[in-house]
């Protein structure tokens, strides 16, 4: 897929554990898995801003495109 | 008590009915080929055994063999899907393969009846007839019925994964 989750980045930057994220934005580890592998086929506005707001960044720090 | 508890003790009921069709048909096959005195309804057509031949007769058996067994194997199917069904698994593989296969069996169903009632008037009153009854366009529609709810089905099936795959 051409668009690529940055969340382990930002997560090291923050120095947060994904638990820590998921229980923050109230997800499940294992949906937070899926989005981390690049499995998931949709990502709701209501996830992306709580993500934004816990590490504090914007939704291009997490989503990025890359051209097949 | 839901609907489609309703139907799965139906067609289970159904079901055993026709096993126990099967094995009274096994049983007398024997005793029509011995006696050769009996008048059977093979299709809507009333069939005197004394007035046929090995073959023909060979021939009369083997198709509505053939079509019973393709009907059991649609029912069986059918038992298989209503129970994955009522268990909460409506967009599973199975479901939507059992469909799809159903809607076909049920299909060759309605075109071997026509096809065995042609070859029933060839055999019995040595003329070409087109039987084209209620029933067989009852079979077509609901093969055709099956096969686009199994498409039905397959896109449900779709759409849950991808809502399961949204974050």
């Amino acid at each position: 897929m051409s668009i690529i989750v940055n969340l382990d980045v930002m997560l090291a930057k923050r120095k947060m554990k994904s638990k820590d994220l998921a229980e923050i934005i109230g997800i499940t580890t294992a949906n937070l898995s899926i989005l981390k592998s690049g499995k998931a086929k949709a990502v709701r506005f209501s996830t992306l801003e709580a993500i934004c707001k816990a590490l504090d960044c914007q939704p291009s720090d997490i989503l990025e495109y890359i051209e097949d | 008590m839901k609907a489609i508890n309703i139907l799965k003790r139906l067609i289970n009921i159904y079901y055993y009915l026709l096993i126990l069709v099967l094995i009274a048909g096994i049983l007398s096959i024997p005793l029509l080929i011995l006696k050769k005195k009996y008048v059977v309804k093979f299709l809507g057509e009333e069939v005197d055994l004394n007035n046929l031949s090995s073959l023909n007769m060979a021939i009369i058996l083997i198709l509505v063999a053939s079509l019973w067994f393709l009907y059991f194997k649609a029912i069986k199917l059918l038992k298989h899907s209503v129970h994955e069904l009522s268990e909460g698994h409506y967009f599973s593989k199975l479901v939507i393969d059992n469909f799809k296969t159903i809607g076909i069996l049920f299909l060759i169903c309605g075109l071997g009846e026509v096809f065995a009632k042609i070859i029933l008037n060839l055999i019995l009153k040595n003329k070409f007839q087109l039987g084209i009854d209620s029933s067989v366009v009852i079979f077509l529609i609901m093969g055709l019925f099956f096969m686009f709810l199994s498409e039905v089905f397959l896109k449900g099936s779709q759409l849950e994964e991808e809502n399961d795959l949204t974050i």
